[in-house]
């Protein structure tokens, strides 16, 4: 192990779409896909949308924000519940919003060397921004959008180095 | 048989229980708690065969949630299914007492290979 290396070093767009590819697939059931030509969405389009937080504690502290516009989350909801989309309620979509970016920020973690520490996920509705970051993976579910972001907290050096996940 | 699913997420409990279905478990008798705290209680009242537990949760953690039942010597059978799999946290878990910790995302095969002894 050796060499200081930031986390924008360890974690790309790409390490973020194999985890939350990883995610879907068990639980979602279907594939997500990187979106190459990704382009911002306006306010309106994401005023509506569930965005899930969890902060990486450690020497490549973080927060991860999971952003699922509100047909998406109600989707993916219904398919974790293995429910009908009208039968998922409030509470429902954010607890399974708050569930994927548990598992999206503890899969994360992993790739982390080092003492990390997860925090708890919290979700709030609506957003005006998380659509640049440190990382961000724009990813889309079919006709879904979905925004994985990444941040670096100030203070986070650099010391964490990655697993050596691909032997 | 008697499983604790202990998770403070209903969508995960739901899965949880779902996967036991899928890798083959039919017929479990399945009791849920919300938390740590809640999971020692359940523990007591409805002395499950088996506890399948989250490790972050509010109140008290799957991690003290064990330690706790250990320490009032309840050995009850005791695996994690977290969203965390580092070596770290296996070698805590199994340092804690429990006999095994299956990482978010899973499927049947894992919970059919894991619990295939336990269940």
């Amino acid at each position: 192990m050796s060499g200081a290396v930031a986390l924008v070093d360890v974690v790309d767009a790409a390490v973020v779409t194999e985890l939350t590819q990883a995610v879907w697939a068990s639980f979602v059931d279907d594939e997500v896909e990187l979106d190459e030509a990704f382009e911002v969405p306006s306010d309106a389009d994401l005023a509506d949308a569930l965005v899930g937080r969890i902060a990486i504690e450690g020497p490549a502290a973080a927060v991860v924000q999971v952003v699922l516009p509100e047909a998406a989350a109600r989707a993916a909801a219904s398919r974790m519940l293995a429910l009908d989309p009208d039968d998922v309620d409030e509470a429902d979509v954010a607890d399974a919003t708050g569930e994927i970016t548990n598992m999206v920020g503890g899969n994360l973690k992993a790739v982390l060397v080092g003492e990390h520490r997860l925090g708890l996920p919290a979700v709030t509705r609506g957003t005006s921004g998380p659509r640049a970051g440190t990382v961000l993976a724009p990813l889309w579910w079919g006709e879904h959008l979905l925004l994985v972001r990444v941040d670096a907290l100030p203070g986070a050096d650099a010391t964490a180095v990655p697993h050596p996940r691909h032997p | 048989m008697k499983v604790l699913v202990c998770d403070d997420s209903r969508v995960m409990r739901q899965i949880v229980v779902r996967t036991l279905r899928q890798a083959g478990f039919e017929g479990l008798d399945i009791v849920e708690a919300t938390n740590g705290a809640e999971g020692l209680d359940v523990v007591a009242s409805e002395q499950p065969d088996l506890v399948l537990s989250d490790w972050n949760m509010p109140e008290l953690t799957g991690i003290d949630f064990l330690t706790h039942l250990r320490a009032r010597g309840d050995a009850t059978p005791f695996g994690f299914v977290t969203s965390e799999g580092s070596s770290e946290m296996r070698d805590r878990a199994a340092a804690a007492g429990a006999l095994f910790l299956i990482a978010k995302p899973f499927d049947a095969d894992t919970f059919a290979d894991t619990l295939a002894g336990v269940l």
